[in-house]
């Protein structure tokens, strides 16, 4: 334990955050809106890397590496993402997710 | 109970209501504070991880990068929505949230979340809402009971090592150990970087 705060809060907080986020891809319907859930999702998968490096191996310095790949995908993923949407509201004129069941505009 | 588990407590109270408020609320300027209120809650978890280097890149990459480009694309498809931005709509709008917030704060939050349809139809319809919020629910008790099944670190956990930057950056770069991935994830950003600029160039 850190500061008497056990590894299991932040595991426990991880999971809801992530589970919020899974909701919210799932549920809502606008593209840019399931886009900032996905940031969400990875988030929480930040803060599990992270405890799990403080809690677990704190010596070495490979579990904020992988969390700087996490940013490095998540840019990626935010920037294409987004490009994707805009391409959208170009073809469809909408970002409503649930209008566009073409594949081929 | 220690300050810093009041500390975590309020943080993660911070990050999953505005976490809430990004799946729930369908104004997307509140939408969007409701993210980086989010990313502002889970740097402070950083920090009480002892981890500052990466408390400020999240700052910096989600408050100021992420935040930034979704801002733009929400503002650049909402003014596209809406034709015309200069109509004076938003101000109105804020104007009658502004009194309404005086009165009735939670009156509303609740029309925000229940209320009639607005105008982008974006509102997930119940059924499916519903079975979402089972499936996430059902994921997340899952894990939860995994989580609380295992036996976890008992031991307690040795210091951070004071130049942990230092050592992060033997991490990324020392052959034997992450470079090659390191080297991966820089093509993979450009590849993206240069992906997203061909997919919205003007044809």
């Amino acid at each position: 334990m850190i500061y008497g705060i056990p590894l299991e809060w932040y595991l426990i907080l991880a999971a809801v955050l992530f589970c919020i986020g899974i909701y919210g891809v799932l549920a809502r319907r606008n593209a840019v809106v399931t886009l900032m859930c996905i940031e969400l999702m990875l988030n929480a998968v930040n803060i599990n890397l992270l405890a799990f490096w403080r809690y677990l191996e704190p010596g070495g310095a490979l579990g904020q590496a992988f969390v700087v790949f996490v940013y490095v995908v998540t840019i990626a993923a935010a920037g294409v993402g987004l490009a994707l949407i805009v391409a959208l509201w170009r073809t469809h004129a909408t970002v409503n997710l649930e209008d566009v069941n073409r594949l081929a505009g | 109970m220690t300050l810093q588990q009041i500390l975590f407590l309020i943080l993660s109270v911070i990050t999953l209501i505005a976490a809430l408020m990004v799946v729930t609320l369908h104004n997307i300027s509140r939408v969007v504070f409701g993210l980086i209120l989010s990313f502002v809650g889970v740097t402070g978890l950083f920090l009480l991880l002892q981890a500052p280097h990466l408390a400020v890149l999240q700052f910096l990459v989600y408050v100021g990068g992420v935040f930034v480009l979704l801002l733009l694309g929400a503002r650049h498809l909402d003014e596209a929505d809406n034709g015309d931005p200069a109509d004076g709509e938003t101000e109105r709008k804020a104007l009658a949230l502004l009194h309404v917030l005086r009165r009735r704060f939670a009156v509303v939050l609740a029309h925000d979340i229940f209320g009639p349809n607005d105008r982008e139809g974006n509102r997930p319809r119940f059924g499916i809402a519903l079975s979402a919020a089972l499936g996430a629910a059902a994921l997340g008790a899952l894990l939860v009971w995994t989580i609380l099944q295992h036996d976890w670190v008992t031991t307690a956990p040795g210091p951070v090592p004071i130049d942990s930057l230092t050592a992060l950056a033997r991490t990324l770069v020392a052959p034997y150990a992450m470079a090659l991935p390191s080297a991966v994830a820089l093509l993979l950003l450009l590849i993206a970087l240069i992906g997203a600029l061909s997919i919205t160039r003007r044809r």
